[in-house]
């Protein structure tokens, strides 16, 4: 409970924006009274948009550019409304009129970049990379116990050399490279490979390599969109296989009004360890691991957004002592800012119950209790320089503290880290 | 000639508008963004009367455009209708409770061409709202639907939300039936169509032509020659600023700049994810 609290002081800075609502004095029933009113009807479109009512917004736009038809400015917002619905016929339609009008030029230079963006999204297959890359900072990488000591049969040793509690820097890197593919119907299928890698400074040990293969189809119907999803991972630890999995997951997401969503989500993985000089029994985790979970993400405002989510675990391993069941809950909160920058609060608890004990370790069962508290800052860098419209910067903080009744896996660190993304697409 | 006449008809509509609601006239909107003279029969009323904007809209209102017209009917639950020229409609029926958001909206297109938004009564519940067209019906759910009706032609596409919209949008689709068979169309973009006593056309791209004249019936020209607030679009119309939203952008102002946020925070927090389940699987090995 008190990591809770502690996480929440993380989140608490957000919350004054909770209580912004739209200021603009005005309502339907005005703009009934008085409909031809231009600069009324303008006013009442962007509370509108704040409130999230983009096609109530569509319609009110309309009548202004129908009264209106040389304001060009108005005409654009109408066009990114209709845009922003995936209304890209009628989006188009207006931003020709701008183009190939006499609108000024930075309405042109705009509403050609809308254009090409709608061009690109009428295409039926997509291609996307994303590259990350960055920089950061553990305090405790090597999750050495707390207290410095750890059970061996029982009997609490004192650690000694690389055992004890290490800082490391790392610098991890992820390339993504993706397809996707419109069915007819709204449908489409998907596949993707990512690369990822993160070189640590001092605990070599702790090198991680893996490969991502990603295959999948979403079906849409009135029920939802629903998911399935193919994945395989190779994963080396310290340049040595460590875990191959295959795994299918399903997820139903459903929306339920504009403010509103929920999702159902099934998935079984078989994980295949490797020992590895390193890590000797690591084959000993071999096994299934199921999860069932769900959640609900409401937007409290355009800008505000909290999702409680709850997974329910099984990891069934070839030794007991690492099977596991673990319920997770978790609550994050989006707060976009604006012009692109965003904060990502997330605090998650999960509940590990063991099956067995480890004789090695304890005559005890394990049993954990794991808090993580993330807070995550990003701004596209075309805010400092335009031209670099396709990088996304982000630094985050991330407290994570486990409880134990076994002290080997007692531990608490704290991450900082600081990362570049530029991401591509067609 | 005409201006005696426009000038005759506007002094009866001043004279009549407090007598249709003498009348005990159900008013449900009111008629918005009128251009040209469109004209109005309401019910029990022997002779039609010109619409203009701001003036009540009432139950089982005849409302006509004519060639140089086109109007917007805005209902009290919000949805709005847009009629083209040339166009012809009644609106059946329209009950709402604006405490509960429930209610009934049933229309008639019989000519021409229409654009309409969803409001309250259809967004809390989508089979309360039905637009009836002469060889067929539209079901909605929860959506914005653009369409023609022509001799025993009639046709009607989805105008959005569409399936990967940023808008936080449920994406929209509609029904288009008869008693030959039923078509949904629930893509952006892409319609269903109606000719004589038919079944209605799979849900598809409208053929061109019929997208034109919607188009060109709904589409607001820029006039040539004038100028106008916000800088102008037409032909020699001067480039003013400013139309009261001061120098932000439109992807600022539209929310789609803080959308782009949104996007870019998912695919930050996917980043993230893998990151530290990848970090924790390596972890764990160093716990063994």
């Amino acid at each position: 409970m008190r990591h809770l609290l502690l996480a929440l002081t993380l989140i608490l800075p957000a919350a004054p924006a909770l209580a912004q609502s739209s200021s603009e004095d005005v309502n339907y029933e005005m703009v009934m009274a008085d409909p031809d009113n231009v600069e009324l009807s303008l006013k009442w479109a962007k509370k509108q948009i704040q409130t999230g009512d983009l096609k109530g917004a569509s319609a009110t736009l309309e009548r202004v550019v129908t009264l209106r038809p040389n304001n060009a400015k108005a005409r654009l917002l109408w066009a990114v409304v209709m845009y922003r619905l995936a209304d890209f016929a009628e989006a188009e339609r207006e931003l020709l009129v701008l183009t190939e009008g006499s609108a000024p030029a930075d309405v042109k230079s705009e509403a050609e970049l809308y254009l090409k963006d709608i061009r690109n999204r009428q295409r039926t297959t997509h291609y996307n990379a994303v590259l990350t890359f960055g920089g950061g900072f553990d305090n405790n990488r090597n999750a050495s116990p707390a207290g410095g000591k750890a059970l061996v049969s029982g009997s609490p040793l004192q650690l000694q050399g690389t055992s004890e509690r290490r800082d490391d820097f790392s610098y991890p890197f992820m390339g993504t490279l993706g397809i996707s593919h419109d069915i007819r119907g709204g449908h489409k299928a998907f596949g993707s490979a990512t690369m990822f890698q993160s070189e640590q400074i001092l605990t070599k040990n702790l090198n991680i390599k893996a490969y991502s293969l990603k295959g999948g189809a979403t079906h849409r119907s009135a029920l939802g969109e629903l998911t399935p999803t193919l994945s395989f991972d190779h994963i080396q630890l310290a340049q040595s296989t460590f875990l191959r999995s295959r795994g299918l997951d399903l997820n139903l997401t459903q929306k339920l009004s504009p403010q509103n969503e929920r999702y159902f989500r099934a998935a079984y993985t078989y994980q295949d360890y490797v020992g590895t000089p390193q890590v000797r029994t690591a084959p000993e985790r071999s096994g299934g691991m199921w999860e069932f979970g769900g959640g609900f993400g409401h937007w409290f405002s355009p800008k505000h957004r909290l999702a409680p989510t709850y997974t329910y675990t099984i990891k069934n391993a070839a030794r007991n002592y690492n099977a596991y069941t673990r319920h997770a809950f978790g609550l994050d909160h989006t707060w976009l800012l604006g012009k692109g920058m965003f904060v990502m609060n997330s605090l998650t608890a999960g509940y590990d119950r063991y099956l067995a004990h480890d004789d090695f370790v304890s005559p005890q069962i394990r049993s954990d209790d794991n808090y993580r508290a993330r807070s995550m800052f990003g701004a596209p860098l075309s805010m400092i320089y335009k031209p670099l419209k396709d990088f996304l910067g982000t630094v985050s903080y991330e407290y994570f503290h486990s409880n134990s009744n076994l002290n080997n896996y007692a531990y608490t660190n704290n991450k900082l880290s600081a990362m570049l993304t530029y991401s591509w697409g067609i | 000639m005409n201006r005696i006449l426009l000038s005759s008809l506007v002094s009866a509509a001043v004279v009549l508008q407090p007598a249709l609601a003498a009348a005990g006239l159900v008013q449900i909107g009111a008629a918005a963004g009128v251009k040209g003279r469109p004209m109005a029969v309401s019910e029990g009323q022997p002779a039609g009367h010109v619409i203009e904007s701001g003036k009540p809209v009432y139950m089982n209102d005849h409302v006509t455009t004519d060639a140089n017209s086109r109007m917007q009917v805005m209902l009290k639950d919000e949805t709005v209708f847009t009629l083209g020229p040339s166009s012809d409609m009644i609106l059946d029926e329209f009950v709402y409770d604006p405490a509960t958001q429930n209610g009934k909206v049933t229309a008639t297109v019989t000519k021409g061409v229409f654009r309409f938004v969803t409001g309250k009564i259809a967004g809390n519940q989508p089979s309360n709202m039905k637009v009836k067209l002469p060889v067929g019906t539209i079901g909605i759910r929860g959506t914005i639907v653009a369409g023609l009706v022509s001799g025993n032609m009639c046709a009607a596409m989805l105008a959005g939300p569409g399936a990967g919209n940023n808008a936080n949008a449920k994406a929209g689709a509609f029904n288009l039936s008869n008693g030959a068979g039923s078509t949904e169309v629930k893509v952006s973009g892409e319609g269903s169509m109606i000719t004589g006593g038919g079944a209605p056309t799979p849900a598809g791209p409208l053929p061109a032509t019929v997208v034109g004249e919607i188009n060109a019936g709904l589409a607001a020209k820029p006039a040539s020659g004038s100028s106008d607030d916000g800088g102008g679009t037409g032909g020699s119309s001067e480039a003013k600023s400013g139309d009261g939203d001061g120098d932000s952008s439109a992807s600022e102002q539209s929310g789609n700049s803080t959308a782009a946020g949104q996007e870019s925070a998912g695919e930050s927090a996917g980043t993230t994810e893998v990151a530290q389940a990848l970090n924790d699987t390596a972890t764990q090995g160093s716990q063994d």
